[in-house]
């Protein structure tokens, strides 16, 4: 009877296990995660195998790498409730490279840095991260920042405090020939110099006469995109082409008003500030450390709301202190450059031995900050293993914001250990085995 | 925007001012066929002084020697340099006179050797057309100077452009309306100036 027992014991419990092992157990109802990543990736590992939790919340000391934020949000489609907390909150950090879209600088990539305000972000080129650069973040606006580094061949990392966001660049870009447009004078003899010589293609529409032009380069091709990557306005005597160059910076070009252009009726509804009174600038200044001073200018006196300034100059006289000189906006697709020099050329032919060579950068950097260059070739895929370009933006993304930090979250359900059925198994056999034995039975 | 001014180089050894009617009737042309901002009166430009960099055309002529100062030579060179175009023209209207002679070589060391320029260039196309290159003049048809219609005239090339264009085909007595040229009355020998100047403003 005894030895019956025991037998029905064992055969009960391997028929338990055996059930066990063809019906999956239940899920637990809740789970709490992390925060160290190897515990959160131990679950997610087990989930695999195992049901998930109907809700986890994933503790955070960082954001997640974009292997295993994809992973969360996968057992979010799956059915999960998937939030996440942080002890401390994150940094929104995010970092875009594009290569400068500038002839002349040779093999170089903006980097352009998105951070809470005022933060300092460490920029490296991930190829060689001995020589870190950083970039402080505006302190008002929403914070961001720009830097501009060689080119970064293994992408550029910016770190944040537990933070890093890494990203790379496009291949390279198409960069288009630029259209000069007003009246035949020095400013844009001296103004298509400056961009030849930095590299960039010009071709120009120059008012001789009402019924003559120079056209240098060719008849230029229609006013659009894919002809050309800006346009330059050097006075305000453009104004049958006014509603094509609207359409076109509207499109996704790119326009820098210099001067008087900001005066054309045709270019009122994409200005930066309007224009204005003349101010003379400063006699001799052209020779200093700051030559710009001694253009004359018409001042930005009102920016519009979603305007930015770009160059504020040093006062020239009483009242004149900061003024905005140089401001950018954009226009649905397109960007404006409003720059309000007059006469620009003095600089160059006056300003010294750097003069020529401050002009032409100067110019070509209005024309950069504007031109239209679409990508050529695929962006390259960051490390499979870095942290992404945006890893707060695109978790909060995949899973919502953060929900408060709770110190006892319920630790992750195991499932009953097999361990207690299996010593029974072995003690009921062994027992059996033991009375048989002692009956002097084999 | 600035307007254009007409200036007219002075130097320290020759004659700088022998075609003082020049201006006045290039200026006149110039606001009579473009619509080019163009000031009312031309300037003098000592060649050595910081006047010359606000000035990127100037024009220079004379009948004797040219012999420039250091000081001259090195605004010069960076007039050049800088962007600037400077129209010579030798009112001898001859091949082999003391101001072609000095003022080439002048110009040689200063800027560059001077080389033909082709009377294909865009420089004859800028504004009015001139297919067969530059202009005759009064003088060179009367079989006046070297008795020879000069074919071409010389510039210092630089990257597209010219830094110096010279002429010994005395366009500073056809330009001045000088009493024995009659021409003017039938022709307005004037619009190759235009030309110079629209090629200097655009190019």
């Amino acid at each position: 009877m005894l030895e019956w027992t025991l037998r029905t014991i064992a055969a009960a419990t391997l028929l338990v296990l055996l059930v066990r092992a063809i019906r999956p157990p239940a899920a637990p109802r809740s789970a709490a995660v992390g925060p160290a990543a190897r515990d959160r990736l131990g679950a997610l590992a087990a989930w695999t195998s195992a049901p998930a939790p109907e809700s986890v919340v994933v503790r955070m000391d960082g954001a997640p790498a974009p292997d295993e934020r994809d992973w969360w949000r996968a057992l979010r489609g799956a059915g999960s409730v998937v939030r996440w907390s942080a002890a401390a909150p994150l940094p929104a950090l995010a970092v875009s490279v594009m290569p400068v879209v500038d002839p002349g600088t040779r093999a170089a990539v903006s980097v352009r840095v998105g951070a809470p305000a005022g933060s300092l972000v460490a920029v490296v080129d991930a190829g060689s991260p001995a020589y870190p650069d950083s970039v402080r973040s505006a302190a008002r606006g929403g914070g961001g920042g720009s830097i501009t580094l060689p080119a970064a061949q293994s992408g550029v990392v910016a770190t944040l405090g537990a933070t890093r966001a890494m990203a790379s660049a496009p291949d390279s870009l198409i960069r288009r020939p630029v259209l000069v447009l007003g009246r035949a004078g020095w400013e844009g003899k001296f103004a298509i110099a400056a961009l030849e010589e930095r590299g960039w293609t010009v071709r120009a529409r120059l008012t001789v006469s009402p019924a003559a032009e120079v056209r240098a380069g060719g008849d230029p091709p229609p006013l659009d995109t894919a002809n050309w990557s800006a346009v330059v306005v050097l006075d305000s005597s453009i104004t049958r082409q006014g509603p094509a160059i609207a359409r076109y910076v509207r499109a996704g070009g790119g326009l820098v008003l210099a001067g008087e252009a900001a005066r054309a009726p045709a270019f009122a509804g994409l200005l930066a500030g309007q224009p204005g009174a003349r101010r003379p600038g400063i006699a001799g200044a052209l020779v200093t450390a700051t030559p710009r001073r001694a253009l004359t200018a018409m001042p930005i006196a009102r920016l519009v709301p979603d305007a930015v300034p770009l160059e504020r100059r040093e006062g020239t006289g009483p009242g004149t202190v900061g003024e905005i000189i140089v401001a950018a906006r954009r226009v649905a697709a397109g960007r404006v450059v409003q720059a309000g020099y007059l006469d620009t050329w003095r600089w160059r032919m006056g300003g010294g031995d750097a003069g020529a060579a401050g002009h032409r950068a100067w110019w070509s950097g209005l024309v950069r900050a504007v031109a239209y260059a679409p990508e050529a070739g695929a962006a390259r895929e960051p490390a499979g293993e870095g942290p992404g370009d945006a890893p707060v933006a695109r978790l909060v993304a995949a899973l919502g914001a953060a929900v408060p930090w709770t110190e006892s979250a319920p630790p992750v359900p195991a499932g009953a250990p097999g361990w207690p059925a299996f010593l029974l198994i072995v003690l009921a056999l062994g027992g059996e085995w033991l009375s048989r034995r002692l009956r002097g039975r084999r | 925007m600035s307007e254009f001014v007409f200036a007219t180089a002075q130097y320290e050894s020759g004659d700088w001012d022998s075609a003082p009617l020049v201006p006045a009737n290039v200026i006149d042309s110039l606001a009579r066929y473009t619509s080019i901002d163009v000031a009312p009166t031309g300037v003098i430009v000592p060649l050595a002084s910081e006047e010359l960099l606000r000035h990127p055309f100037v024009f220079l002529t004379g009948h004797l020697p040219v012999r420039f100062s250091d000081a001259e030579r090195r605004n010069l060179r960076r007039f050049a340099t800088r962007g600037g175009m400077l129209f010579v023209d030798d009112h001898n209207h001859d091949i082999d006179g003391a101001f072609h002679k000095t003022a080439t070589e002048e110009l040689g060391r200063v800027v560059a050797p001077l080389v033909e320029l082709p009377n294909e260039h865009p420089l004859y196309r800028a504004f009015f057309q001139f297919a067969d290159g530059p202009p005759a003049t009064g003088h060179e048809l009367n079989g006046w100077g070297d008795n020879l219609v000069h074919k071409h005239l010389f510039c210092a090339p630089a990257p597209d452009r010219l830094t110096v264009l010279y002429s010994n085909k005395d366009y500073s007595s056809e330009w001045g309306y000088h009493p024995d040229n009659k021409r003017f009355l039938s022709v307005d020998n004037t619009k190759f100036a235009v030309n110079i100047i629209v090629y200097a403003l655009t190019r």
